[in-house]
């Protein structure tokens, strides 16, 4: 309904009981879908501390599971050192491709930057558990063995699209007239992307990288079929690796061996509150660059 | 998916130790442990290893603790993961070797065996003709019976006075889906005195491959021409298997997934290996046997149906519904499984020899930690044949063992 | 006037290898382009050529609408899958969309400004939980929670109606989509946000001054304007509803078969494939199960496709994944 007709209208003025008693029922229903949305929230925290709080000790970083799964004590150490290992490796792999792919949608542009783009987003959209299937068939099955570089490759193709798209928009957001003037300076291309673009855009890009490293981290379905999972300490990427999704995934239903379902919600805590801290230092990076920004 | 070769395994492992201060490094002389001729008792004992005496086959056992490369990959089966992990820290505190044993059920084991990631695989249920020829590339393959176990029908009801008693009649209708509710007239009958509610009954199945199906499903087909004909189209060797085609209920993964499924439903009932039922207090069902007695699954029951007079020459058999009269009717075993020409597979021969080193514990010291945990070991009528399975390992021609 | 840098810079727009090196910068940026596309492409194209054999047995559509699976049988068919995908996310969209588009307005037309990120921040954190924490709990606290619900719902309504039938063994499609339903909403309701925010002030200052409410604002503006974006938001929330893998395998009962009710166990194509692909060693299972993962990637692809038109022509670009 356009403004002028809303305006001639007699609505606005004759029925406003009514309208005030759509309004307060508006706002009911809004807080209660808000409720609907953070009863979980609490009741997962909950939950979590609950079952997880008891198992986490120093010695819970510093030491691996015990080799009989019956016993009590022993930690994580494999899986948060898998973890490390494979989302760092992964993230080294995804940073520098992503931002170039992102400079290659800018500086080239045209049907080229649309296609790589679709690419991109088609990763986007696939389901873990495909990629899971694609780098078991290209990793996997070429080399003979599960492994952690097969686990790093999964983790990368998730956190690509998230840094791609990332950058895009930061670029996106270049103000042209710092563009015009590194071409009226004569500057490099290179040169201009290294030393101005990213630069500028870099919190929204380290922001972008955080949230990629949060949700990998938090992944499982493409660490299944890759890095497949080991209950022993290595370093070795090119052995199966733990991780703690992993961990979780395999441990926490565990009846036969309630210490090491125990080990297992300890673990599921201390992801939680490692993704919900780069979660938020994501945003706090964001906002503190743009305040106008919600995000 | 082609046959790998690489010898480095993707395999999860358990092991680590803790020790049990038993035997010392190599060249220790001992005995297997208990023959069936001991009375062990059902009650949870613990049963230490008894004094050196002379093996079956006539030959003091040695071990000789090879190292390799320190570690052994295998996986496999869910239903003996609880004593393999035990064997495995056992044998790490004896030998220096630690066991990689990945417990993703006896499908699992057999995929990653034939595509060589393990050194070993661990299946409740013998390898299938096909399973054989998929895995020819690499080799023959040697199946190594190391223990037996039960296989219980777990059920979650609150409240009962006594354990309910089940015909093979009633156990097959359960898992048809026909019989729906506890208080069914036909399970009343068996069952009178024990006041059975009305609740329904929500089946747990294996979604994985498993071994543990593979005796469950092989025990049903024996005993039920309708389990035959409805999962099996008429076909015994559909019905029966690590996979099959379940009418009814819910799939969870691994023992462990079974176990949880029925403990979080009420009127939830299931099919797991009785060291799982005890750790986690679920009841379980007696079972009507071919005898037409009613059997508890125990240590003893288990072995009356372990205990054949004769073993066929492959060491593949099954002990589903067995004639013994104290026999429980749904008895299991697992095999280690691996090739007969390990040069074929294995890096090294040293890994070969670590290998086999640990097989040879593992079905004469090793079966001590069996009954504690409610698992049979190897009768004596079987040791010898056993032992002539690991022997026949070799390298390239030349035994392992000497 | 001529400072050093200037004069390099003039000196430098001349000189041939700068000009080169603006040059190798492409090349060197489709090089990369290149170096990544492909692979990509030849990984997909390489993983699905394994599936031929499955068409070949069973045709396309055959495959597609069957209705049986049972790899010792030898027989396969998606449709149980399919139907457990679409089931699952429907019932995740009935529930997260309503509930993401009210909290959306609550943060941008009902709360006061102060109080608008704190309330976005947590509602937003539900998106960071990993999904296997959420299967977790869903198998261990929700799915007992919930099934004193579905039993009332089954004794009563599902007498009439089969398809809210008992038995009600707990995990379910219902269960599953509940989850999945938890874990979008927050996809939806800031997609929304940023939709609504950007509703011209102008016009809902202009609704207030004539004496309008907030819900006059919301229906009048904010709604109607907000709405390709808002589809887009909820295109995007289904994307993800169907790819969700490792929560709804922990919660819906893994039954390889199309359940009557809801409140039947069941499976979705990507809980299947997680379940399955590890041991998968009978004939034809593992290609049959990729084959699986590529009818996963066509709905994938088509819906995210879909997001992706409706997000260009609303133009201003407000999409963003993850």
């Amino acid at each position: 309904m356009s403004l002028s007709a809303l305006a001639a209208s007699d609505r606005l003025r004759s029925t406003s009981r009514s309208r005030r008693a759509k309004d307060r029922i508006l706002a009911i229903c809004a807080w209660a879908a808000l409720v609907v949305a953070v009863v979980p929230l609490l009741a997962i925290a909950i939950f979590l501390i609950g079952q997880g709080v008891r198992s986490v000790s120093t010695e819970f970083f510093t030491s691996d599971p015990p080799g009989d799964l019956s016993a009590t004590g022993g930690g994580i150490r494999n899986a948060v050192v898998g973890t490390l290992m494979m989302t760092g490796l992964a993230t080294l792999i995804a940073v520098p491709v992503g931002i170039t792919l992102a400079v290659f949608s800018r500086e080239i542009g045209g049907r080229a930057a649309s296609a790589v783009r679709f690419v991109v987003d088609v990763l986007a959209g696939l389901p873990s558990i495909v990629v899971g299937i694609f780098v078991y068939s290209l990793v996997v099955v070429a080399t003979g063995h599960f492994s952690g570089y097969a686990g790093a490759v999964a983790l990368a193709v998730i956190e690509l699209p998230v840094i791609v798209v990332a950058a895009d928009e930061l670029l996106r957001l270049t103000d042209r007239r710092i563009d015009e003037g590194t071409r009226a300076l004569g500057m490099l291309r290179w040169r201009s992307f290294l030393s101005v673009f990213i630069p500028t855009a870099l919190s929204g890009i380290i922001t972008g990288i955080l949230l990629a490293v949060s949700r990998a981290i938090g992944e499982t379905a493409p660490l299944i079929f890759t890095a497949l999972g080991n209950n022993f300490f290595t370093l070795d990427m090119n052995e199966p690796v733990q991780a703690m999704p992993l961990l979780i995934y395999r441990n926490a239903l565990n009846s036969a061996f309630p210490a090491a379902r125990d080990r297992a919600m300890g673990t599921a805590l201390v992801l939680v509150i490692i993704v919900l801290g780069l979660n938020l230092m994501g945003r706090w990076i964001a906002r503190r660059a743009r305040p106008a920004d919600q995000r | 998916m082609t046959i790998l070769r690489s010898k480095r395994l993707g395999a999860m492992a358990l092991m680590a130790t803790i020790f049990v201060g038993a035997c010392s490094g190599g060249g220790a002389t001992t005995a297997p442990s208990e023959a069936p001729s001991a009375a062990p008792s059902a009650a949870p004992s613990t049963e230490t290893s008894s004094a050196p005496e002379a093996t079956t086959s006539g030959a003091a056992v040695t071990y000789r603790c090879s190292k390799g490369d320190g570690q052994l990959n295998g996986a496999g089966s869910t239903f003996i993961f609880p004593l393999l992990s035990k064997m495995g820290e056992d044998y790490n505190t004896k030998c220096g070797v630690k066991l990689n044993y990945q417990s993703i059920g006896s499908g699992g084991g057999i995929k990653q065996w034939t595509n060589n990631t393990v050194d070993f695989g661990a299946s409740d249920a013998f390898l299938k003709d096909s399973e054989i020829q998929a895995a020819a590339a690499n080799g023959e393959p040697v199946e190594i019976p190391v223990t037996f176990g039960a296989v219980v029908v777990a059920y979650n009801l609150q409240g009962l006075s006594a354990p309910i008693q089940m015909t093979p009649d009633i156990v097959a209708g359960i898992f048809l889906g026909k019989i729906t509710k506890w208080n069914d007239p036909a399970i009343v009958a068996q069952n009178s005195g024990v006041n059975l509610p009305a609740t329904d009954i929500s089946v747990v199945h294996r979604s994985d491959g498993s071994g543990t199906t593979s005796i469950f499903t092989t025990y049903l087909t024996a005993v039920s021409q309708d389990w035959v004909t409805t999962v099996g189209a008429g076909d015994p060797t559909k019905s029966a298997g690590k996979e099959v085609e379940w009418p009814t209920g819910l799939g969870a993964s691994g023992n462990e997934g079974v176990t949880q499924g029925i403990n979080q439903t009420d009127g939830g009932v299931g099919y797991i290996e009785l060291a799982y039922a005890l750790k986690n207090n679920i009841p379980f069902a007696t079972l009507q046997n071919k005898a037409g007695n009613f059997i508890v699954p125990s240590l003893d029951s288990v072995k009356a149906a372990a205990d054949l007079a004769s073993y066929p020459g492959d060491l593949r058999f099954d002990l589903a519904n067995t004639d013994s009269p104290q026999g429980y009717p749904i008895t299991g075993t697992t095999w280690i499984i691996v090739y007969k020409d390990l040069s074929k597979v294995l890096k090294s021969q040293d890994r070969a020899n670590a290998l086999v080193d640990f097989i040879w514990w593992a079905i004469h010291d090793g079966q001590a930690d069996a009954a504690p945990l409610f698992y049979g070991s190897i009768p004596d009528s079987l040791l010898a044949q056993d032992e002539a399975a690991v022997k026949s390992l070799n390298w390239g021609g030349t035994p392992l063992l000497p | 006037m001529t400072t050093g840098s200037q004069a390099r810079g003039v000196h430098t727009l001349r000189r041939l290898p700068g000009l080169n090196q603006d040059r190798w910068f492409r090349l060197a940026l489709r090089g990369v382009a290149v170096l990544v596309v492909v692979p990509v492409l030849w990984m997909m194209v390489d993983t699905f050529s394994e599936t031929v054999p499955v068409w070949e047995r069973f045709g396309i559509p055959g495959f597609v609408t069957g209705m049986r699976w049972a790899p010792s049988f030898v027989v396969y068919g998606a449709l149980p899958f399919i139907y457990g995908t679409l089931l699952t996310s429907a019932i995740a969209m009935l529930i997260a969309v309503p509930v993401a588009v009210l909290i959306a307005l609550l943060i941008t037309d009902i709360l006061p400004p102060r109080a608008r990120s704190t309330v976005a921040v947590t509602v937003d954190l539900l998106a960071a939980i990993p999904s296997v924490v959420y299967g977790l709990w869903g198998l261990l606290v929700l799915v007992p929670f919930l099934r004193p619900f579905e039993q009332a719902v089954a004794s009563t309504i599902g007498r009439v109606v089969p398809f809210l039938a008992g038995p009600t063994p707990g995990p379910s499609y219902f269960a599953a989509g509940v989850v999945v339903s938890i874990m979008i909403i927050p996809i939806i309701a800031a997609l929304s946000r940023e939709v609504f925010a950007a509703t011209p002030r102008l016009q809902r200052e202009a609704i207030r001054a004539l004496g309008g409410t907030r819900w006059d604002v919301i229906r009048t503006v904010v709604l109607p304007i907000g709405r390709s974006g808002v589809l887009a938001a909820i295109v995007l929330g289904l994307a993800r509803a169907i790819g969700e893998t490792i929560a709804v395998t922990m919660v819906i009962g893994n039954a390889p078969k199309i359940g009557g009710s809801i409140f039947s166990p069941g499976f979705t194509l990507a809980s299947v494939i997680a379940n399955e692909f590890n041991e998968a060693n009978q004939e034809l299972h593992p290609e049959a199960l990729i084959a699986l993962g590529l009818v996963l990637l066509v709905i994938s692809v088509l819906v995210n496709g879909l997001a992706i038109l409706i997000r260009q022509r609303f133009a201003g670009g407000v999409g963003r994944v993850a």
